[in-house]
């Protein structure tokens, strides 16, 4: 069932918007540029149209303006809200952060800078429940990683009973996991059309043996496949909604994470030793698509859990219908 | 460490290509395709005592090593004979390690001098229907009745069956259960082949069809026991002997086809012209054939080092598995370049690369998966803990 109350022309002038406003500024700035446009709304009203759009944005820009938590929450059939942060699963996980151990939660998750200003942290746990806690309870920063301006964090700790509300939520963590595995998609392959860009100016313009490297067919080839896994993920990405099977989120996300690995690498390569350094911009989409792979399953891990879901089923179920 | 090549593996080298001069690539084509088993080839081979290389002096063999066994099935390979030429030999040059090693000496003396001559056709039995990859759950039994074995059950994939007067056959004295340890409990007999109570089935296959492989049911085949190889019980230890070389043989038979699919490439990169120039200029074409040269060459260094090893009497077994992973590799992406190179003329048989490609792939599967190499680099070699 389509949820698609956005016109074309509407949904083009949002995603300009959404560009507009995650260019060149901080990742604070980018939050609040995109909840201005009407982020928020566009997630209630459409949340296939409203998270392609935006999570497209966030890769192409290479901003890390922290919406996915609005993401789950809405899943999770909350009220969205920039004071809500949601506790996402521990890296290369995909199950939920919490659990109960007598009268306490454990957690080991991660949190992304929404966290920082958030006033509420919500918690998903192992056995379906789902609870509140003040934010200032989560922990500080560990430590540095290789992508210090995405700015999520580990988060490990254990909560008393005591300071935990239990939530009443409509929606359920497989829903959650499935939305942001979409989100997740759309962003990884909208860093591997910008990775794919990048690279392909500089074949352009870049001149040796009298000629642009663009014409040599080991530097085309190269930006050619990139192109043609980009396109093959986003295909399956792109049919994505809230109410499809969760199948389709767990293909799209590891498809997109496979593109973004080939267009990083094959850009990587036809960028040469320009692009090994910090002077040009790549290395930042580099570093992010190793993080945004690394989320709610990987390239490496989804195809066993995949594997392991088509053997539970007895068959590989026709996901679209074309 | 030492690269030159030496006269006596030139030797070999040039005596083989002579003889292979004879039987060029429409020769194996026109056997593949008709199902036929290259007599005349093996004859020639045979006369020559190549056939024997590796068998002891003392038995009528050449008394050579695996590398001089290995450079003697490269070329057979490279000359376009491919698997279909290897496999027609294959078993004679190093399958009777069991029968020399552990045999009595009058078991020995009987049937070697005829394996080195040609004469004597032995097939290997061990895999089974149920029985691939797991080789302790074989279920062909022999029970002992007097001074006679009664083996009962069925061996699937037993190459040159129909042309093999006996077979080295790996049967359970002892089933399973009732072992301590799975790997014990199964025998080596030397069976007969050609007797009312075996029954040969061959099974179509997608390559190298001039050397049949087939389904054997052995109906309470009667053996005598002075057909066992060494102990009862012991048949599995005595096999093992013979895994490392078998893998450093189909390396370098690997090895080959990858070599006789690089030479057919690069003559047709050159020769053929298309938008007024060699598609060998192209770089799409010229990049992916120098990758597989350098894959080849690299296999080839560890097909060296494992010989080397396994001649020195020293642990080969690391050296042997990865030496097959990656002749195979290197030579299955070789033969799949060489036909995507002759674009589609790939795809006739008249250009054999399509040929090279079937039989290439097969080293992929046997003798152990690419699968199961890496289960043992990274369970023995690593110490990973074991995933099955």
């Amino acid at each position: 069932m389509s949820d698609a109350v956005i016109d074309e022309d509407d949904l083009a002038m949002l995603a300009a918007g959404f560009d507009g406003a995650l260019r060149g500024v901080d990742a604070d700035a980018g939050t609040k540029g995109l909840v201005e446009l009407g982020w928020l709304e566009v997630l209630e009203a459409s949340p296939a149209q409203g998270i392609a759009t935006a999570f497209a944005a966030l890769g192409s820009a290479g901003s890390a303006a922290a919406v996915l938590d609005d993401v789950l929450a809405h899943a999770l059939g909350l009220a969205a809200s920039t004071e809500t942060c949601v506790v996402l699963p521990a890296p290369g996980r995909a199950t939920a952060p919490g659990r109960r151990d007598g009268d306490d939660i454990v957690v080991d998750g991660v949190v992304t800078r929404r966290a920082d200003a958030a006033t509420t942290a919500v918690v998903v746990l192992d056995d379906g429940g789902v609870v509140s806690l003040d934010a200032s309870a989560l922990p500080a920063a560990e430590g540095e990683t290789i992508d210090p301006d995405a700015a999520h964090r580990r988060a490990r700790f254990t909560a008393h009973a005591s300071v935990v509300e239990p939530l009443d939520v409509a929606g359920a963590w497989a829903d959650a996991v499935a939305a942001a595995r979409a989100a997740l998609a759309h962003q990884l392959l909208g860093a591997s059309r910008t990775m794919l860009d990048q690279a392909r100016d500089h074949a352009v313009e870049r001149v040796q043996f009298g000629r642009p490297v663009g014409s040599f067919q080991a530097v085309r080839h190269k930006l050619a496949e990139a192109l043609v896994q980009i396109e093959g993920a986003a295909a399956v990405t792109v049919e994505w909604q809230p109410d499809a099977d969760p199948l389709l989120a767990a293909l799209a996300k590891s498809l997109a994470g496979q593109a973004a690995r080939t267009s990083a690498s094959n850009a990587q390569q036809v960028l040469a030793g320009i692009g090994f350094t910090t002077d040009h911009p790549f290395h930042r989409w580099l570093k992010r698509t190793l993080v945004l792979d690394a989320l709610f399953g990987s390239a490496s891990t989804l195809p066993a859990e995949i594997g392991a879901e088509l053997l539970a089923r007895g068959e590989a179920p026709r996901l679209l219908e074309l | 460490m030492e690269f030159s090549r030496s006269e006596d593996h030139e030797a070999i080298r040039e005596g083989i290509q002579r003889i292979c001069a004879d039987f060029p690539d429409e020769y194996w084509s026109e056997v593949d395709e008709a199902h036929e088993f290259p007599w005349a080839f093996y004859d020639k081979l045979a006369e020559g005592g190549w056939v024997g290389i590796a068998i002891p002096e003392e038995h009528g063999g050449g008394g050579m090593g695996i590398t001089e066994a290995s450079i003697m099935l490269e070329e057979i390979a490279a000359s376009g004979a491919a698997m279909n030429g290897c496999s027609a030999i294959h078993l004679s040059i190093f399958g009777m390690e069991p029968v020399r090693r552990y045999g009595s000496p009058e078991l020995a003396r009987d049937v070697l001098p005829r394996v080195a001559t040609g004469e004597l056709h032995v097939a290997f039995g061990v895999t089974e229907p149920d029985a691939g990859t797991d080789t302790t759950s074989i279920r062909t039994r022999a029970e002992r009745d007097g001074d006679e074995y009664v083996v009962t059950g069925a061996k699937v994939w037993t190459t040159k069956a129909p042309y093999c007067e006996m077979c080295l056959l790996l049967v359970r004295t002892t089933p399973r259960e009732e072992c301590e340890k799975p790997t014990q409990g199964m025998t080596l007999l030397l069976v007969d082949l050609q007797d009312p109570a075996v029954d040969i089935t061959p099974i179509p296959k997608l390559g190298r069809n001039a050397v049949v492989s087939c389904e054997v049911r052995y109906d309470g085949l009667r053996v005598p026991v002075s057909r066992r190889i060494g102990e009862e019980g012991e048949g599995f230890r005595y096999l093992l002997d013979g895994l490392n070389p078998e893998r450093i043989l189909l390396g370098s038979e690997s090895l080959g086809i990858g070599r006789a699919a690089m030479d057919r490439a690069v003559q047709y990169g050159k020769e053929r012209i298309v938008f007024g120039r060699p598609i060998g200029q192209n770089q799409g074409l010229a990049f992916p054939l120098a990758e597989a040269h350098m894959k080849l060459h690299a296999a080839e260094l560890a097909v060296r080092e494992a010989s080397w090893r396994f001649d020195n009497d020293l642990p080969c077994g690391e050296a042997a598995n990865t030496a097959k992973y990656l002749a195979a590799e290197a030579a299955f992406f070789a033969c799949d370049r060489a036909i995507q190179t002759h674009g589609g003329m790939g795809y006739a048989r008249e250009y054999h690369v399509e040929r090279y490609w079937r039989e290439a792939r097969l080293m992929k599967i046997a003798p152990v998966s690419q699968e199961m190499v890496c289960n043992y680099i990274s369970t023995n070699v690593l110490g990973l803990p074991k995933s099955y």
